[in-house]
C-alpha cells in the first residue's frame, strides 16, 4: 500500500532513524531487503522466499531451507521432543492470583472480537469495522442485570483493586452468572485499568484473563 | 465488408502478434488496430503476472504493449464487468475496447441496465470461453494428477474435452476433463455449469472451434455478432492489421456441434448440483449452515456485478444488526432478494469468499428458478428484470377482498 501523503513507508523511517544513529547492519533497499535479512538469521523461515510467497499456495512456516516444502501442519510425524512422542503429564491446578470474593464478586474475562485487532490502530480507521462494532462494552448476564436493575446499553462503573472504568452494559446469556466479558480494543473502555499484573511463574504472562471486579450502577445518568 | 452474422476465419499480419498470441491473433490484431486508429481511448485486457497461474486484468493506451495481453489464461477466473464500473467511471467518458468471456460480457449488461457502464463507448471483443480453473486447484491438479511440478509447466490449454499443459522441455500432457472434474478438480463449479459458451451479446465472437484445414491453429474463428463488430472487423481487414476468409462450413457445423455438446454439459452439471441442494425447506437449511461461516467480509458483495447500490441494506442497522455473530441470516437473504434475478452465474462471490461459502451455487441456483418462473434472462441483452409496478391502495384492496397473502399479484 502506497504510504498516504508525504508519509514514508514504516520500514523507511526505522532505516533512515538507523542510519541517523550510525547504526550498522540496516543498508535495506526495499521490504525484500529486510525479509531476506530475517531468513538469514531465522532458521525455521530461510526457505521462505518472495518468489515462493507469491504462488497462490504460498508456503507455510517452518520451512528450513528453499528446497523445503514448507510445514502446513505441525507436529504431524513427530514431536520435538527427544524420543519424538508427545509427553503427557499431570498439573497441579493452582487458583487464580485473584478470585472474585463478597467485595469484589464478579470475575471479569477479556479477550478480542472478529471485528476488531487489538488496541484498534488499524481496524479503528476501517470505516467498515467501525460500522460493526463502534465503542467497547461489557457482557453482563441477564439474571445479574436483572437483579442489580441494569438495563440493556445503560452506562454502569465497573472498579477493581486497580483501577475503574466506565462502559456500555450489553445484558446477554453469553456469560454465565457472576462472569464479566470485555474486550481489550478499546481505549474509552480500557478493560486494562481492572486487570490483575500477576504473572504466570513459566511464561511472564500477565493475568490478564481473570481478574476480580464489582458493578456499580451510575446514579443519575441513564 | 464484413455484415452482422458473418463468419470468418481471421489472423494477425504482425508476425509479433501471431507468435504470441492463442490462435490467429485475430483478437490482439483488431485491438491493436482499434487502438492505433483511435477508435478506443484504451483497451481493458489480461496479461500474465508472476505466472500463467497469475491472470492480471491490465488497461494499455501504448498499442506497443498489446502484445503483452495475447494469450488465453485459462486459470484467469477474474471478472473484467465491475473493474469498468469502479475504476474507469463506467467508461462515460472514455472509449474502451474490452476483451469479454461469457461472464464479462453479461456482466456489463447487466451494469448497463443499472447506468454503471456506458455500453455506447465500450467496444466488446467476445471469447469463446469453455471455462477457467482456480490457481489453487490447477497448480494441486498437476502436480497431483499429471505428476508435473507446476512451475514447470509454459502453456496451459482446455482443448477436445481435455485440459493440456506444456512443460519447459516441450512435453505435451492432456487428461480428459469429465475424468478430472469427476475426481474433484477442474473447472470452478460456476464455469461447469455456465451455458454462455460463445459470447453472441459482444460486438464479436472469437475462439478457435470451428477452424480447421491448413488454417487450424492459425486462424481465429470471428462471428460478427454487431454493426459495431462488422465495422471494426472490415476496417481492420482494409488496413491489412488483420487478414481474413470466410470460415469453412464444415468447421461452421463442427463448431455448432462443439457448442450444442458444451450445453449439454452445462445442463448436466446443472442436474447434478441442484440437485445436490435438494429442495424448500431442505435447501434452506443446507444454505443457512453453509452461511452460517460468513464473517461479514463484504467480498461478495464488491465483486458482484449485480451489486451497486451506495447505501447497501446489508449496512442497515435495522436489518442486520452490526456487530452479531453468527452472521445474522438476513444478511445473506438481503443479497438473494436483490440479486437473483439478475445473477449471471460470474462465480466472483464464490471464488473470492475466504470461508469458502457456495454463494454463486446458491444464487445461481435461485436465478435458474426464477428464470423458469418469470422467462426473464439476464446478461444476454438489455430487457430489465421483472418488476412489479404496484398501486399501493389498489393493492391493498385487492388483498383484503380476496384474503389472499400473495403481495404482488405476479402471477396474473
Ligand atoms: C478462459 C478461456 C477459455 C476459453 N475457452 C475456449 C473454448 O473452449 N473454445 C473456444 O473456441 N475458444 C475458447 N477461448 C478463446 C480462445 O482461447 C482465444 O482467446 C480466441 O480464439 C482468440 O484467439 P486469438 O489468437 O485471436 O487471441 P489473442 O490475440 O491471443 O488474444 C487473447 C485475448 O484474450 C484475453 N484473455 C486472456 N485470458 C483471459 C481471461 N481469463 N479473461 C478475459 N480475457 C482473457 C487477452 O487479454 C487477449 O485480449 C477461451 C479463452 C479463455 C480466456
Ligand atoms: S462463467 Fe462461463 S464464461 Fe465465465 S469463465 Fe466460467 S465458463 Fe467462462
Ligand atoms: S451473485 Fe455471485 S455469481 Fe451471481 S452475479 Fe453476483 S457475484 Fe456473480
Ligand atoms: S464473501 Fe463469504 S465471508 Fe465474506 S461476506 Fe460474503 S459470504 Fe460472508
Amino acid at each position: 500500500m502506497e504510504p498516504p501523503g508525504d508519509a514514508k513507508e514504516d520500514w523507511q523511517i526505522f532505516v533512515d532513524l538507523a542510519h541517523k544513529l550510525g547504526l550498522q547492519g540496516f543498508d535495506f533497499n526495499s521490504p525484500e531487503d529486510i525479509w531476506n535479512d530475517v531468513r538469514r538469521v531465522t532458521p525455521s523461515m530461510s526457505g521462505i522466499s518472495y518468489a515462493r510467497m507469491e504462488k497462490p499456495e504460498s508456503v507455510h512456516w517452518p520451512c528450513p531451507s528453499e528446497d523445503h516444502p514448507g510445514t502446513p501442519i505441525l507436529h504431524r510425524e513427530k514431536f520435538a521432543s527427544a524420543d519424538g512422542l508427545g509427553h503427557f503429564f499431570g498439573l497441579e491446578h493452582r487458583p487464580p492470583a485473584e478470585v472474585a470474593d463478597t467485595e469484589y464478586p464478579f470475575t471479569l474475562m477479556t479477550g478480542r472480537l472478529l471485528f476488531h485487532y487489538h488496541t484498534r490502530t488499524q481496524t479503528g480507521r476501517a470505516e467498515l469495522l467501525h460500522h460493526e462494532v463502534p465503542a467497547g462494552y461489557v457482557q453482563i448476564n441477564s439474571e445479574d442485570a436483572a437483579r442489580l436493575k441494569i438495563q440493556n446499553g445503560e452506562k454502569i462503573k465497573l472498579t477493581s483493586r486497580r483501577g475503574e472504568v466506565e462502559t456500555i452494559a450489553k445484558v446477554t446469556d453469553e456469560v454465565a452468572p457472576g462472569v464479566l466479558m470485555m474486550t481489550m480494543h478499546f481505549g474509552d473502555a480500557a478493560a486494562n485499568m481492572l486487570t490483575n499484573t500477576a504473572l504466570d511463574p513459566l511464561s511472564k504472562m500477565p493475568e490478564l484473563k481473570h481478574s476480580a471486579v464489582k458493578v456499580e450502577k451510575i446514579t443519575g445518568v441513564q | 465488408m464484413a455484415a452482422k452474422g458473418d463468419m470468418v476465419y481471421a489472423w494477425t499480419t504482425s508476425p509479433d502478434i501471431a507468435s504470441v498470441a492463442e490462435c490467429g491473433g485475430a483478437v490482439t490484431g483488431l485491438l491493436k488496430y482499434a487502438l492505433e486508429n483511435k477508435i478506443v481511448d484504451a483497451v481493458l485486457a489480461v496479461k500474465k503476472g508472476v505466472d500463467l497461474y497469475d491472470a492480471v486484468p491490465t488497461i494499455i493506451t501504448d498499442p506497443a504493449e498489446l502484445s503483452e495481453t495475447a494469450g488465453s489464461l485459462h486459470c484467469g477466473t477474474l471478472l473484467l464487468s465491475k473493474l469498468v464500473k469502479k475504476y474507469l467511471g463506467g467508461a462515460e467518458d472514455m472509449r474502451l475496447a474490452v476483451t469479454v468471456k461469457g461472464c464479462d460480457a453479461m456482466g456489463l449488461y447487466e451494469l448497463a441496465k443499472r447506468n454503471q457502464v456506458n455500453l455506447d463507448n465500450l467496444l466488446m471483443i467476445g471469447v469463446n470461453c469453455g471455462g477457467s480453473v482456480s490457481p489453487v486447484t490447477a497448480r494441486k491438479m498437476i502436480r497431483e494428477k499429471f505428476g508435473v511440478d507446476p512451475d514447470d509447466v509454459v502453456k496451459e490449454e482446455i482443448d477436445k474435452g481435455q485440459f493440456i499443459i506444456v512443460t519447459k522441455d516441450g512435453q505435451h500432457k492432456g487428461i480428459s476433463m469429465d475424468e478430472l472434474e469427476d475426481e474433484g478438480y477442474g473447472r470452478r463449479s460456476n464455469c461447469r455449469r455456465c451455458k454462455m459458451k460463445v459470447p453472441r451479446q459482444a460486438d464479436l465472437a472469437c475462439g478457435n472451434w470451428g477452424v480447421i484445414g491448413d488454417k487450424a491453429g492459425k486462424a481465429t474463428f470471428v462471428e460478427v455478432c454487431s454493426e459495431k463488430g462488422a465495422d471494426l472487423l472490415s476496417r481492420a481487414a482494409k488496413a491489412g492489421a488483420i487478414a481474413t476468409e470466410p470460415a469453412n462450413p464444415k468447421g461452421i457445423e463442427i463448431r455448432g456441434k462443439v457448442e450444442n455438446a458444451m450445453l449439454k454439459l452445462g445442463d448436466k452439471w446443472r442436474g447434478r448440483y441442484f440437485e445436490g441442494l435438494g429442495e424448500g425447506k431442505e435447501r434452506l437449511q443446507k444454505m443457512m449452515e453453509d452461511a452460517s461461516r460468513c464473517i461479514k467480509c463484504y467480498a461478495c458483495i464488491e465483486n458482484c456485478p449485480i451489486c451497486y447500490c451506495e447505501e447497501c441494506s446489508t449496512k442497515k442497522p435495522y436489518l442486520v444488526p452490526p456487530g452479531v455473530l453468527p452472521v445474522p441470516f438476513m444478511f445473506h437473504l438481503i443479497r438473494f432478494a436483490h440479486v437473483a434475478d439478475s445473477c449471471v452465474n460470474c462465480g466472483q462471490c464464490e471464488e473470492n469468499c475466504p470461508m469458502e461459502i457456495a454463494n454463486s451455487l446458491y444464487m445461481h441456483a435461485l436465478q435458474t428458478d426464477m428464470e423458469r418462473m418469470f422467462g426473464h434472462t439476464p446478461g444476454v441483452d438489455m430487457e430489465l428484470p421483472v418488476l412489479a409496478l404496484v398501486e399501493e391502495q389498489a393493492e391493498r384492496q385487492r388483498l383484503s377482498a380476496t384474503g389472499s397473502d400473495q403481495i404482488f399479484d405476479v402471477f396474473k
